[in-house]
């Protein structure tokens, strides 16, 4: 459990918790003018903890329940039921939908690609046919080599037959 | 719901106030929590945003009561054991 700042240095156990600011913001919204005591504070962070604790709890049982592997929002929302908190639903679930809302406009601005006046199976098949155009070359181009390197071989071999039978001529004489 | 960490940051409405990193962290403490979602977590940190108020409004009234001029941790106790909503917290605490 999270305790106090003690001696000023940054406890392993404070990372753990909440951040105490966000916490306190969050009370200020709602209570304004009224003082609350560092003790209450700090009580706030540590419910908070357990809360977060308590409801991530039963969101993975209610996964488990539905023999899935990964938490699911919906998840999150059961377990807000099973706890009691309904209450809380609603404003979570509006929260998202304009969040994702947001997110669908960012993302058609960021990545704003140029409708393509092609569909996926065009694309592929003309990626297909410049696979193939670029596999041809290739392939010419090896043969070039080959028949390069053929010709060169039969020189070498030309010449050095063309030696040996000028030797033999002097042997001859 | 495809969605990435980047983007959920980046929306302008800020509607979350805890930061998301920290709220996954804390959930990961638990060694038998499955792998959760983003999206999960931001529901999540959500989710306790709206206890914080809850809690916090529930506390001011129990101040309230008391006629006291500071919200004390006595005012919070006394909400938890008021409320049965507040269960899961009791004797979680000295």
């Amino acid at each position: 459990m999270c305790s106090p700042n003690n001696g000023g240095s940054a406890s392993e156990e404070d990372d753990k918790c909440v951040p105490r600011a966000a916490v306190y913001k969050m009370i200020k919204d709602c209570t304004r003018q009224i003082r609350v005591s560092g003790e209450a504070k700090e009580f706030f962070v540590q419910c908070c903890n357990e809360f977060i604790h308590t409801l991530a709890l039963q969101a993975n049982t209610v996964c488990e329940q539905q023999a899935k592997k990964l938490i699911h929002p919906d998840h999150i929302v059961t377990a807000l039921d099973n706890l009691g908190f309904n209450s809380y639903k609603a404003n979570c679930l509006n929260a998202m939908e304009t969040a994702q809302e947001e997110m669908a406009q960012k993302r058609k601005k960021l990545h704003g690609k140029p409708a393509s006046i092609y569909t996926q199976e065009e694309l592929r098949r003309q990626q297909e046919i410049l696979f193939e155009q670029a596999r041809e070359e290739l392939q010419q181009l090896e043969e070039n080599d080959w028949a390069q390197t053929q010709e060169l071989s039969k020189e070498v071999l030309r010449k050095k037959m063309e030696a040996s039978r000028t030797d033999d001529d002097n042997y001859d004489d | 719901m495809t969605s990435s960490n980047d983007q959920i940051k980046s929306t302008s409405i800020r509607s979350y106030q805890l930061p998301l990193t920290k709220v996954k962290s804390i959930i990961k403490l638990d060694n038998n929590t499955r792998m959760i979602s983003q999206d999960s977590v931001y529901v999540l940190t959500l989710a306790t945003e709206e206890f914080i108020r809850m809690l916090t409004r529930d506390a001011h009234n129990s101040m309230k009561q008391c006629a006291s001029k500071r919200l004390d941790r006595l005012h919070i106790f006394s909400s938890i054991n008021t409320n049965p909503l507040y269960e899961f917290l009791d004797g979680s605490f000295d």
